[in-house]
């Protein structure tokens, strides 16, 4: 505390040396002139004095035949004298902080995180008509509106949460899953064939079950119905309850595997030239900033750099930087044994997927071949997969 | 003047202006109740009390702050010596 009221009112570290130095102390102290940290040095004193002190220090040194220097000036009234010299340094700085303060009232980035089904365009492009952009003033978002608005909107948003954060608006979302499954199960829906095959197991979770283990299916066959019948005592049909016919059905079935690649593919080759474009995002507008490339093919990679200030603070321009890497375009042939592993890799991919979708091979009878002018790959696998498709009545 | 602060039990600072001192280690001393300084240097430093005089000796003598009223001195303080006289 003292410290500041020292700062405010300023202090000078002075020198003093000559006939009676001490006595020199002992007139400041009696005229109550605060003195700190006096060090002798050699044949003189160095000590800190406030200001309003070393204004009366004349009549002092007068009488104690010593002499005085200032060696520093310390506080608030010098630190003002010396802006007032740089006045344009001191406007322009006024100027930097009222820009910064009045662009902080606005929003400058609008990010949204946690969604899945709905792409960030349809959820801007929401906010758009809402009004709700880059550029608009912070107090004119109502946030608890908006999270309601846009629960609204988007059923499939079971929570939403919108916070503005320095000068960006996160709007953050979680979508249920589930949602569109409750909405329908309402319906009637029966379970129908959507592959051919002979079916090994089945279990029916719900709905009248249209086949059995052992028949043969084809593709749009009805396997489930989700009309199930009430009986009356005497066997006749009092009503029908409706379901969404659910089951685990089971079928072997033999599926043509082929697979073709074309002998020759083209090849890009790097030339090694490199050039870089730079842009920047004005408000939205992208405007180019030096010469663009002359390049008849290359590839780009955009770098974005946004000036963030602080955390949340980003400022509405943002740099960015496309990298274009020239190259050309070289036909090549595939040896047999790239050839093969291209084809290899590819069933193995068609059979992992088969493998998530709950199927599983039981047989495979796969080779290599080279046919009309195409690498091929093809045989027949047996397989156990899981059929059935919802279709709504 | 002496038995009499004894007696009422008033002290002594207070009634026979005796200087005050208080010493926080060998590295800070408190004075109030002094008159002036006779002789300041970074191994020996004199004040005139009411009843006296009073000398510090040690190294790196520094006054951190010094006022009408008190004084707090710092450095590697060595000896406290009371005198009737200034012997130096």
């Amino acid at each position: 505390m003292i410290r500041v009221l020292r700062y405010l009112k300023g202090y000078v570290k002075i020198k003093i040396w000559g006939f009676a130095p001490e006595r020199f102390l002992n007139l400041c102290s009696r005229r109550n002139i605060m003195l700190w940290e006096i060090q002798k040095e050699k044949d003189t004193y160095l000590l800190y004095i406030s200001l309003s002190g070393f204004w009366s220090l004349r009549e002092i040194a007068r009488k104690t035949k010593t002499r005085v220097v200032i060696l520093k000036r310390y506080g608030l009234p010098f630190f003002l004298s010396k802006i007032r010299e740089r006045s344009i340094f001191l406007t322009g700085a006024l100027l930097a902080f009222l820009a910064w303060f009045l662009s902080g009232l606005f929003i400058w980035n609008i990010q949204v995180e946690g969604n899945y089904k709905i792409t960030d365009n349809q959820i801007r492009k929401y906010l758009k008509t809402q009004g709700i952009s880059e550029t608009i003033p912070k107090n004119s978002v109502n946030i608890e509106e908006l999270e309601k608005r846009l629960r609204e909107e988007f059923p499939e948003f079971t929570w939403v949460s919108v916070k503005i954060d320095g000068t960006d608006l996160y709007i953050s979302i979680k979508e249920n899953d589930l949602t569109s499954y409750e909405a329908v199960e309402e319906r009637c829906m029966d379970l129908w064939a959507e592959k051919d095959g002979m079916i090994t197991s089945m279990i029916v979770k719900k709905g009248v079950a249209q086949v059995k283990p052992g028949d043969m299916v084809s593709e749009n066959m009805l396997l489930v119905s989700g009309e199930i019948p009430v009986y009356n005592d005497d066997e006749t049909i009092r009503k029908y309850l409706y379901t969404a016919a659910e089951a685990d059905i089971i079928v072997k079935r033999t599926v043509c595997y082929e697979d073709k690649l074309l002998p020759s593919y083209i090849r890009k080759v790097y030339t090694g030239r490199t050039s870089d474009k730079v842009v920047c995002h004005l408000w939205g507008n992208e405007l180019t900033l030096g010469k663009g490339n002359t390049y008849r093919y290359y590839d780009t990679t955009y770098e974005n750099k946004g000036i963030t200030l602080w955390k949340g603070i980003t400022l509405p321009v943002r740099f960015g930087v496309y990298h274009n890497r020239e190259y050309y375009n070289m036909e090549c042939r595939y040896t047999l044994k790239e050839a093969e592993n291209i084809l290899s890799k590819r069933y193995r991919k068609y059979v992992e997927n088969l493998e998530n979708e709950g199927g599983s091979i039981i047989s495979a009878n796969v080779y290599m071949d080279s046919k009309g002018g195409y690498w091929t790959y093809q045989g027949e696998i047996e397989v156990e997969e899981k059929i059935g498709i919802q279709i709504a009545r | 003047m002496s038995r009499l602060s004894d007696k009422l039990m008033i002290p002594k600072d207070v009634c026979a202006g005796d200087v005050k001192i208080a010493i926080t280690g060998n590295r800070e001393l408190y004075i109030e109740n002094y008159r002036g300084i006779l002789e300041y240097t970074d191994q020996c430093m004199v004040l005139q009390t009411k009843n006296g005089f009073l000398k510090i000796a040690g190294k790196k003598l520094q006054i951190a702050f010094y006022t009408n009223e008190d004084m707090k001195i710092t450095g590697f303080l060595n000896c406290i010596e009371f005198d009737k006289e200034q012997t130096s």
